[in-house]
């Protein structure tokens, strides 16, 4: 349902979009021709169409597992993306995982330290990292990394010639993850180590360390259980975030995945691969915003049967316990 | 934890910040465009306390009045975003359950689309460039979380009497929202308010660096940062440390005041 | 329970997670010994990387950019060194100058890259293609004088033109296209243009788009099998990029802005960068069809010429390594150099603007009958020399009180713009790039460009083929422009070709077309050292 109402949203505004989808097909040689060339081009395209019909039309393909013809690449939409996905998806995929075991290691070690001199540190560190903007950091990485010492390629995901060996499209990945993560770290291993502050705060610490369990087992075994459920909503919230960092970063070191075609796709007006590149993301976004949706109630219900909360006023409360993981301390990543 | 220090470095610098981008044009030497043909990409010196660019001209004259652009942009942006925020904030804080529901439910969907996306498109539809056209973009990819605040407070408080008896006097959307409810929820968006200012920097610099950003002519922090990709190997160190020095160095600032805006919630002692 | 449902999931996330970050660590240890392994491996493998802008179709009668036609293709005639025609598919070639007819004697046993026969229908429906509206090609203006083609025999082919055209011989190095692969088939969206097949010296043997393009000779090549075996187009379109991956070692040659050029010079001793002339120029394009402005008051491209400092822009810009421009025929024998050439001279574009009827308002800028004389120059995003040149000209100009913006954009756009960066120039007969491009209503007159002298006088230029009727011609052509310029001429720039030591066999005096495109016309002689 979502699904459908991104899609209508796009779909409408691309084609309100001023720009000529045309230029993508027929590159520069769109200004040599004349209206009447134009006009059936348009409609063998079928461009010509009232919006509404399009649509339908679009959907209608879709069903059938149609998604149309690329106008830039002139192939259909699939096979154009078909290797940028497995591209976006590892390296995605792997930014997320070192993000999330670093934040939890970097939270955990904060809260432990929590008003300390290293604390205090880390925290300013964190903070002026996360305010270095994504491309910014990009640039000084490949500057240093791979022109300076020349021990990492400056972008792309492949050498020549390598582009089924896994080893050389990790080497490929060192950077921009490097970078991914330095630009999101500290937000969310912020965020982690709020949570366990907090934690600390709560009675039943007290109560283990009367019970004369060490300290560093209260806090690495009992609070941090106790704030899995709040920190698996913060990693499913996280990971519009991540896609949209990946999307950049993806750009700046000439990564071919789902971002740079993005951001094509939408530049160049070409409609039928935007609408694609919009529903994948699509898809993944509403898939891990129902996961935090459903790990949200789930808590709700746990509280309240461990009567951790008190009554709670009004309706709509599992959107509340969500969203206060949706608004964490600073500004964020771009 | 004892009560946060109050922020002096952080509003000394960035009042410094702001007022020498204001009073760019009797702080500089040079005319902001001025082109110093014997001067093409020079290293710091008397003469360019900051060096020049490739064009020639003076990055200390650049640096400030691009401020202006950017400081603008930003502030106009979180501007707009605490706007967007509280007029739609307080419209589902107070409306029916129902409608409530769906109208976060369209936040939700709005948040999850990557902002980048989003202020492509719209850059697009506005067609030219401008100080407004990117402030409004920029902005109204960046009130939904800010609304979510506000609605949950507008919930809170809309039932208290002293908004039911605004409300019984006749009092309008407007006259409510302006005289009652914007003061009392205030200061729970204050902090993300000044926080969106150093985010919508950072946007406009990442897009100026795509090449969506100002037309070339306007300089601003994200245009001469983007310009950092060329410095970057022909050695002219001073075009990339400079301004990007002085945009993180806003940030950052910005960031502790935005923090120190947030309050002190976690007053109570660890008990470990 | 539940609760350890989720702690065990969480659990063996994590251990996943590990996992998969312990595997991208020991796999970052591995990959610096068989990286190098790798490079050793092309070394010795005469392979060429040369770091290319990117394609996503290749058909030389449609789209005319790009250095990959002339590897891939090959035409009836090419250039030597000197720009002159050579033989090259053809054998010999004929011109009935009362019939206006000229027939091509093809060289006998050619064939394509895929072993068909290379005969003259091919010729004929490669020509045919270009003239054929429904395809939109891109140099149709020039091949628009054919009237009629016949084939006497295989190797043999008429073209009867419809009246003379004395630049025609160049423009039959037009790559052939094999009829047998694309007869009644829709040349714009057919896979062809994705694994083109022609009768050049490479063939294109593996396309990763937008990554690479991997070309291996051709052994039947009709001049002899070229001495390199490997040719890689990989797709490198940023100058800064390409640097750094000549630096890395990872392509072997490219070609680099003249900043760029001049940091690789500083860093790689070893390193070569061939400084070649050019007759490509840069040129303030007005649009006089399409903006409000310059459709009004088309005098103004005149007047605006005097408010440009070329030398400072050849200077800041192009690090010297350009020429100031005039002509868009400069370095062309035809060219008259005693026209207007506009020199820099900001005192008269105020005066000329005054007597224009032009004055200065409140904010300092110029006004006509309420009109500001405000505008935008436009440049492509991803060129950044234009970039820099659209920045300038728009300083220059502001300086003197007129509103200029310039702006970067990924896609120009000629209906809604009011002038822009351009760029133009052919290093081969005088005909080619200014008849297409001058001539009103010609096919790529962008600008709207009209002037029925400038028309006359490319005709008769075109027509003649008296030596001395042409430079008159040609003379005509330029001073008549100066009245009523089209663009304001900025510079010609040189092209730097920066390559590592072990390539050997360019020609560094070949005066390059477009974008300096031209240097991989003797590719097939070219050698890598080992």
């Amino acid at each position: 349902m979502l699904l459908f109402f991104l899609s209508l949203i796009v779909f409408v505004m691309a084609r309100l979009c001023p720009g000529d989808p045309l230029r993508a097909w027929y590159g520069a040689s769109v200004d040599r021709m004349n209206e009447a060339g134009k006009e059936a081009a348009r409609t063998s395209l079928g461009l010509n169409e009232p919006i509404w019909i399009q649509y339908m039309e679009w959907i209608k393909n879709l069903l059938h597992g149609d998604l149309g013809i690329s106008f830039k690449y002139k192939r259909p939409v699939l096979e154009v993306i078909e290797s940028a996905w497995l591209n976006t998806l590892t390296f995605g995929l792997l930014s997320y995982v070192v993000t999330f075991v670093l934040s939890f290691a970097l939270g955990k070690f904060c809260a432990s330290r929590e008003g300390s001199r290293v604390d205090r540190m880390i925290c300013r560190a964190g903070v002026i990292s996360g305010n270095v903007p994504t491309f910014f950091l990009s640039l000084l990485f490949i500057l240093f990394f791979a022109v300076k010492l020349k021990i990492l390629p400056t972008g792309g995901a492949y050498s020549y010639g390598m582009k089924y060996n896994v080893v050389n499209r990790l080497w490929h990945m060192v950077l921009p993850v490097s970078v991914m993560v330095i630009g999101h770290l500290w937000y969310y291993a912020y965020m982690i180590r709020n949570l366990l502050v907090e934690e600390t705060r709560k009675d039943y610490v007290l109560l283990l360390k009367a019970q004369g369990i060490p300290r560093k087992l209260i806090l690495g075994k009992y609070c941090v259980k106790n704030i899995l459920p709040p920190m698996l909503i913060i990693m499913a919230l996280a990971v519009p975030h991540l896609v949209g960092g990946t999307y950049v970063v993806e750009m700046v070191f000439g990564y071919p995945g789902l971002g740079s075609l993005s951001f094509e796709s939408a530049l160049y007006k070409d409609y039928n691969m935007l609408m694609a590149l919009t529903m994948i993301t699509g898809v993944v976004i509403i898939t891990a915003n129902y996961f935090a949706q459903v790990m949200g109630e789930k808590m709700d219900h746990r509280m309240k049967e461990d009567e951790f909360v008190e009554e709670e006023e009004e309706d709509g409360e599992k959107e509340k316990t969500i969203s206060v993981y949706r608004n964490p301390g600073y500004h964020t990543p771009k | 934890m004892e009560k946060k220090k109050k922020p002096y470095l952080s509003i000394v610098i960035l009042a410094i910040i702001l007022l020498s981008s204001m009073f760019a044009g009797l702080l500089t030497p040079y005319a902001p465009g001025e082109m110093d043909d014997a001067a093409f990409a020079l290293a710091p010196c008397k003469a360019h306390i900051f060096g020049t660019d490739t064009m020639g001209r003076d990055l200390y004259t650049l640096v400030l009045y691009g401020g202006r652009a950017s400081l603008i942009i930003g502030m106009l942006s979180a501007l707009i975003a605490t706007f967007i925020a509280s007029v739609y904030g307080t419209l589902s804080g107070i409306a029916p359950k129902k409608i409530d529901h769906l109208l976060m439910r369209i936040t939700d969907v709005l948040i999850s689309v990557p902002g980048i996306i989003m202020v492509i498109f719209l850059q697009a539809i506005c067609g030219k460039a401008t100080y407004l056209s990117l402030s409004l973009i920029i902005g109204a990819t960046g009130w939904m979380s800010m609304s979510k605040v506000v609605r949950s407070e507008v919930r809170r408080i809309r039932n208290s009497d002293f908004i039911l008896s605004a409300k019984l006097m006749g009092g309008g959307f407007w006259y409510i929202l302006l005289r009652h409810l914007f003061p009392t929820f205030f200061p729970s968006i204050m902090f993300m308010a000044v926080s969106s200012i150093g985010s919508a920097m950072i946007t406009e610099s990442t897009l100026s660096f795509m090449g969506l950003g100002l037309p070339l002519t306007e300089v601003s922090w994200g245009s001469l940062l983007s310009m950092s990709q060329n410095a970057l190997l022909s050695n002219q160190w001073w075009l990339i440390v400079i301004p990007g020095l002085v945009l993180v160095v806003t940030l950052v600032f910005l960031t502790e005041l935005g923090e120190y805006l947030r309050g002190n919630n976690t007053r109570l002692h660890s008990n470990i | 329970m539940r609760k350890q449902n989720l702690l065990r999931v969480v659990a063996l996330a994590t251990a996943m997670t590990m996992g998969l970050a312990c595997l991208s660590g020991c796999g970052k240890s591995a990959t610096k010994e068989e990286k190098k392994e790798e490079s050793k491996k092309t070394e010795t493998e005469n392979t060429l990387v040369y770091g290319s802008g990117d394609y996503t179709a290749i058909n030389p009668a449609l789209y005319e950019h790009g250095e990959i036609n002339s590897l891939i293709f090959a035409g009836l005639v090419a250039h030597d060194e000197n720009n002159e025609i050579v033989p090259a598919l053809a054998d010999s070639w004929d011109y009935d100058e009362d019939d206006c007819e000229w027939t091509f004697k093809l060289k006998e046993g050619l064939t394509f890259q895929d072993g068909e026969p290379v005969t003259s229908k091919d010729v004929k429906f490669t020509l045919e293609s270009i003239i054929d509206p429904k395809n939109n090609s891109e140099i149709v203006s020039n091949y628009q004088d054919i009237e009629e083609i016949e084939c006497e025999d295989d190797t043999t082919v008429d073209i009867k033109l419809k009246k003379e055209n004395v630049a025609f011989l160049d423009y039959m190095t037009i790559g052939i296209l094999p009829e047998h692969l694309l007869a009644e088939k829709d040349l714009a969206t057919d896979e062809f243009n994705q694994k083109p097949i022609g009768a050049g010296p490479y063939k294109l043997t593996d396309w990763d788009e937008g990554q690479s393009i991997t070309l291996e000779r051709f052994d039947d090549y009709y001049a002899g099998t070229p001495k390199i075996e490997k040719v890689i187009f990989k797709i490198v379109e940023d100058s800064d990029a390409r640097l750094l991956q000549l630096q890395s070692g990872d392509i072997d040659m490219a070609q680099l802005t003249p900043k760029d050029a001049k940091a690789y010079k500083e860093n790689n001793k070893d390193g070569k960068v061939y400084n070649m002339k050019t007759a490509d120029y840069r040129a303030i394009a007005y649009n006089f069809s399409g903006s409000e402005l310059f459709k009004k008051y088309p005098e103004l491209s005149n007047i605006l010429s005097y408010g440009i400092n070329r030398e400072a822009i050849v200077k800041g810009t192009l690090l010297g390594e350009g020429q100031v421009a005039y002509s868009p025929i400069q370095k062309n024998k035809f060219n008259d150099d005693s026209i207007e050439k506009f020199d820099y001279n900001p005192d008269k574009m105020k005066e000329l603007l005054e007597k224009d009827g032009w004055k200065t308002n409140a904010l300092g800028w110029y006004e006509k009958d309420g009109t500001e004389l405000s505008f935008t120059i436009n440049a492509m995003a991803d060129d950044q020399l234009r970039v820099d040149m659209a920045n300038m000209c728009a300083e220059m100009l502001k300086a003197q009180g007129v509103r200029v913006q310039a702006e970067a954009k990924k896609e120009l756009d000629w209906a809604g713009q009011d002038a822009c960066i351009i760029g133009w120039g052919s290093p081969f007969d005088a005909d080619d790039h200014t008849y297409k491009i001058f001539s009103s209503d010609a096919g790529d007159n962008y600008t709207g460009y009209a002037n029925k002298k400038v028309d006359a006088a490319l005709e008769k230029a075109r027509t003649t083929s008296d030596e001395k009727e042409r430079k008159d011609a040609y003379s005509e052509f330029l001073n008549v422009m100066t009245d009523n310029m089209p663009y304001t001429f900025i510079a010609y720039i040189d092209a730097d070709y920066a390559m590592n030591g072990k390539v050997k066999g360019i020609t560094e005096n070949t005066l390059l077309g477009h974008h300096g495109v031209g240097i991989f016309y003797n590719i097939a002689d070219w050698e890598i050292e080992q």
